[in-house]
Parts: structure tokens; C-alpha cells; sequence
């Protein structure tokens, strides 16, 4: 479903990565991602969003070579990709309804249906109650809650995390583990991020550790 | 296409509150804008103003064809006079005239007599030395090149001895309205590329604003022109507010002028009056400004999106 084939990702400057990784991630799989910091982990999330592009290598997302993909096709390649981020990145001008429903309206989805599956997610991540207000009111756990929110609404087949738990307290850290669990249960291939060791005995979730930009541990294989 | 309408009025509506949160910076944008607009809307009605002059004057001009059907006196009156009426009606078929008047020897010395102030001294003459004349009375709509050319038709037919005409007052005039009007295209070129340098920069600061909000529209599918939608808004309605600023500034400017311009073209028996602003020049001004604001904001975020979108590339 996603496959890394020989990918280099070289930042300008010189500095490597990724160098010649190879992977499988099977469809409807959760992954965790793992390495210490600048191990290239994000780096990977970043290159099946698009949001870099690999030097060298392929990249092909239901064998498909992401990289040849230009303009519109890749907002589209991004729709299929829910994000969530360590910092959450909500907009602060707009209600937590809102910042969870954008996802539909940028693809074109009438406001009444965008309320109502806005309403749907923040429901099953235990935020309803909390739909109008503004994601600077809310607490750390409760904005990462919101940020899968937004990355589940419009049903992708994809749900990326960067570090999802990394400013979370434990117990926090589990709920949100349990979220991408759940949504894993509907079919939705979920890589994670992450730097947290406690998860990464789960034995449901497959392994990915990276270590300077290589791979040096692949339950897949 | 429903959603389509509502997704643009949002849009709008969006925007409107982000001119309204900053109502200093969007007030002080749509005076500059204003006063930059104004110049060329001024200069351009003024001009306009001094065409329909001309049009005046070419409407009161008159040609003074001179006849030599042979020296004064030789032919009989009787000859003479048929042979000037022959001359008129040549003259009547030509297009370009609208009325021929015959003045006759007698005519032309008694109104050099009254005029001059020379009656004694005419009187001491043996015999009238003044030619007989056809006054030509062109058609109103003619520019001073075409009364040119009339005069020159007329100088050429048989019989004519000269003509003589205000050519050269209507050259200049035209002369000065071409200037005012160059000046007028040059001046509306230089402030729209003002104008779409000023919204720029506004449509920037927008930019580095709502950076954030762009990246995660762009992080989570939106396209280009999702992204671009309400910077082309906010392009757009800065530049209509500053065209209203403008039609405001220049009718004031305008009807200031008016007065003591008309006062003083009275003074020289003028008809030369300031024009207005009519409903088309102000519908003009507003559709020009509202696509220059466009442009503007169309440029910034295409330049934007694809230096952010090439970054992220590694590019």
C-alpha cells in the first residue's frame, strides 16, 4: 500500500535523511515509527504527504509514484492523508467545529454536511461538547484531540502522526494511542511517529525503528 | 453549483470581516488608493470637458470663400453674380457642407463700413474694391483635420481665389487636448501599476498574517486556488473601496472647479464647461480598479504558493 523503494531524501546543505530506505507498509496496517530525533522519521511522514520529495527513489502510495504527481493532483493525493501534528496546528480564529470541518470544505463539501461529519468526529473523539469553542481555550490533550478530528473527518485511507503524544502526560498519551487504534479497526492504514516507548510492545502494531536515516528494524520483513 | 455559491459568499463574507477587524490599515490603503485613482479620473474629465469645446468651435466655424470670377468690376453684376451662385452650388455638393451663404459687394462694403469705422473714407472711393464672398458653413461634427481638408477642397474648385478660416486657434486647441490627453494615458498607466504595486503589498502583509492558515489549507488538500480565493476577495475589495475613495475625491475636485472654470469661459463668451462624472465613467473606474486588485492579489499568492510549494520540494 505504501512503499518506500531506495528513497534518499538530501536536505540542502548536504545532510541526508533518509539513505536507501526500503519498505512495505501493508494497507489497513498501524505502524510505529521509531528512532531518536533527527533519525528521519518525520522525514517519511513527509514524503508520503507530499510535503517533501524524495532526491533519489520511489515513493508509490497504493502503487502509485507519488512524486510525479503536480499541482491540484497533489491536493488531491492529500485528501486521501489525514495529518495530525505535535503541535496541533489549529487555526486560533476559528471555532473547533470549524477547524475540524475544513478539510471538507476544502474539498468542496456543503456547509450542512460539513457540520454534521464535523460534529460526527468530534463526537467519537469525546469533543462535541466543546464545538464552538476556540482551540486556545482548550487544553493540550484536548487540542491534539481536535487535531485527529480533522484528520479523520473525511474518512482518508491514510492517518499520518508526528510525535502525537510527545507534550501529553501518560494517561493523556494512552487516550489518544487508543483513538488511532479505533480508527485502525475502520480499515485505515495508521503510521505513527514517535518517541514512546511504552506503545511500541503493542502487539497489533507493526515496527518500523530508523536509525540515522536508515532502517534498522522492520517487522514487515 | 450551489455549493459552489455558497463556499464564495462565506468567502466574501470572510473577508469583509478581515477589511472590518483592521479598519485603520484598510481605510488608510483605500485613501492612498483613492488619491492615486483620482489623478488620472480628474485630468481624463477635464480633457473630455475641453473636446466638447472643439466641438463648439466646430460648430461656429465658418469658411470665407473668396470668388474671382475676374477683376472686380470687369464682369457685369448681373454675370457676377451668376457666376458666384454657380460657386455655391458646387460648393453645397460637397459632403462635408452644411449651408452655403452668398454676401454680396454691396453687403461685404456696408459691413466694412459699419465695422471699421471708416465710413468717410469709403465714401471717397470711386468704385467698391471689396470681392463679393460665400460664407460655407460646415457640418458640426466635423474635427479640425477634416475643416482642414474642407478648406483645401475649397481653395482648389475654379473661381476660388482664397479662403480663410480659425485654423490655426483649432489646431492649437486640438494641439492641447492631445497633450491632456497623453498626459491623461500616461498618468492612469503609471498609477495602475501603482495601484496593483500597493494592493500587493497589502495582499502580502495578508499573506505573512494568515501564513499558517495557508500551510495547514495546503497541508490538508486545498489547492491553489482554494488557497488563492480569499486573497483575490480581499485584492479585489481593497481596490473598489479605493475607487469609491476616488469618484468621491475627484467629483469634489470637479465640482469645486466647475464654478469659477464655467465663470470664466463666460467671461470669453465660452461655452466650455467642466463635465461631472457621469454613471458609465464611475462604472469604469470601479470595474478597472476591482481587476487591477485582482491581478494583484492573482500575482502575489501565484508567487507565494509556488515558492512555498517549491521549498517544501527542496527546490
Amino acid at each position: 500500500m505504501i512503499e518506500f523503494k531506495q528513497v534518499l531524501k538530501r536536505y540542502p546543505g548536504g545532510l541526508d535523511a533518509l539513505r536507501h530506505v526500503s519498505v512495505y507498509i501493508p494497507r489497513g496496517s498501524i505502524t510505529f515509527l521509531t528512532g531518536h530525533s533527527g533519525a528521519g522519521k518525520s522525514t517519511m511522514l513527509k514524503l508520503i504527504t507530499l510535503s517533501e520529495v524524495a532526491t533519489r527513489g520511489q515513493v508509490l502510495v497504493n502503487d502509485e509514484d507519488i512524486s510525479l504527481f503536480r499541482g491540484d493532483r497533489i491536493a488531491l493525493h492529500r485528501r486521501k492523508i489525514g495529518s495530525v501534528f505535535q503541535d496541533h496546528k489549529l487555526l486560533s480564529d476559528r471555532t473547533v467545529e470549524e477547524n475540524v470541518a475544513l478539510p471538507l470544505i476544502v474539498a468542496g463539501m456543503g456547509n450542512r454536511d460539513c457540520a454534521r461529519r464535523a460534529r460526527a468526529a468530534l463526537d467519537k473523539v469525546g469533543l462535541l461538547k466543546l464545538c464552538k469553542r476556540f482551540p486556545q481555550t482548550l487544553s493540550a490533550g484536548e487540542q491534539q484531540r481536535v487535531g485527529i478530528a480533522r484528520a479523520v473527518v473525511g474518512r482518508p485511507d491514510i492517518l499520518l502522526a508526528d510525535e502525537p503524544t510527545g507534550n501529553l502526560d501518560p494517561e493523556l498519551a494512552d487516550e489518544i494511542m487508543k483513538l488511532f487504534f479505533l480508527f485502525n479497526q475502520h480499515d485505515v492504514t495508521v503510521i505513527i511517529a514517535t518517541h514512546d516507548y511504552r506503545h511500541l510492545n503493542n502487539s497489533a502494531a507493526g515496527l518500523l525503528a530508523l536509525d540515522n536515516g536508515q532502517i534498522s528494524g522492520d517487522s514487515y520483513s | 453549483m450551489k455549493v459552489w455559491l455558497q463556499r464564495h459568499l462565506q468567502v466574501l463574507g470572510e473577508t469583509l470581516v478581515w477589511l472590518a477587524r483592521s479598519p485603520g490599515s484598510t481605510l488608510t490603503t483605500a485613501l492612498i488608493l483613492g488619491v492615486a485613482i483620482s489623478l488620472p479620473i480628474m485630468l481624463f474629465k477635464v480633457s473630455q470637458s475641453m473636446v466638447s469645446v472643439t466641438g463648439e468651435l466646430n460648430g461656429d466655424s465658418l469658411i470665407t470663400v473668396f470668388v474671382s470670377p475676374g477683376k472686380p468690376g470687369q464682369a457685369g453684376p448681373m454675370e457676377e453674380d451668376q457666376l458666384i451662385l454657380e460657386i455655391g452650388h458646387r460648393i453645397l455638393q460637397i459632403p462635408l457642407v452644411r449651408d452655403v451663404e452668398y454676401v454680396s459687394r454691396e453687403q461685404v462694403l456696408k459691413d466694412f463700413r459699419n465695422e471699421s469705422g471708416l465710413g468717410d473714407l469709403i465714401d471717397d472711393l470711386d468704385e467698391n474694391p471689396l470681392p463679393a464672398m460665400l460664407i460655407v458653413f460646415p457640418e458640426k461634427s466635423l474635427a479640425a483635420a477634416e475643416l482642414s481638408q474642407l478648406a483645401i477642397a475649397l481653395a482648389d474648385l475654379d473661381g476660388v481665389d482664397s479662403v480663410s478660416y480659425d485654423r490655426q486657434w483649432q489646431e492649437r486647441l486640438q494641439a492641447i487636448i492631445e497633450v491632456f490627453m497623453s498626459g491623461a494615458l500616461i498618468l492612469a498607466s503609471l498609477m495602475a501599476i501603482g495601484v496593483v504595486l500597493i494592493i500587493s503589498n497589502t495582499v502580502r502583509l495578508g499573506i505573512l498574517n494568515r501564513s499558517q492558515e495557508i500551510q495547514i489549507i495546503d497541508q490538508i488538500g486545498g489547492t491553489a486556488t482554494f488557497i488563492r480565493r480569499p486573497f483575490l476577495y480581499f485584492g479585489t475589495l481593497q481596490a473598489i473601496s479605493g475607487a469609491i475613495v476616488a469618484l468621491f475625491i475627484a467629483m469634489l475636485a470637479l465640482f469645486l472647479l466647475a464654478r469659477p472654470v464655467n465663470h470664466l469661459a463666460g467671461l470669453y463668451s465660452s461655452g466650455f464647461r467642466i463635465n461631472l462624472l457621469d454613471l458609465e465613467t464611475c462604472g469604469l473606474v470601479i470595474v478597472i480598479s476591482a481587476l487591477l486588485g485582482w491581478m494583484a492579489a492573482r500575482f502575489t499568492l501565484g508567487g507565494y504558493i509556488r515558492k512555498m510549494r517549491a521549498s517544501a520540494r527542496g527546490k
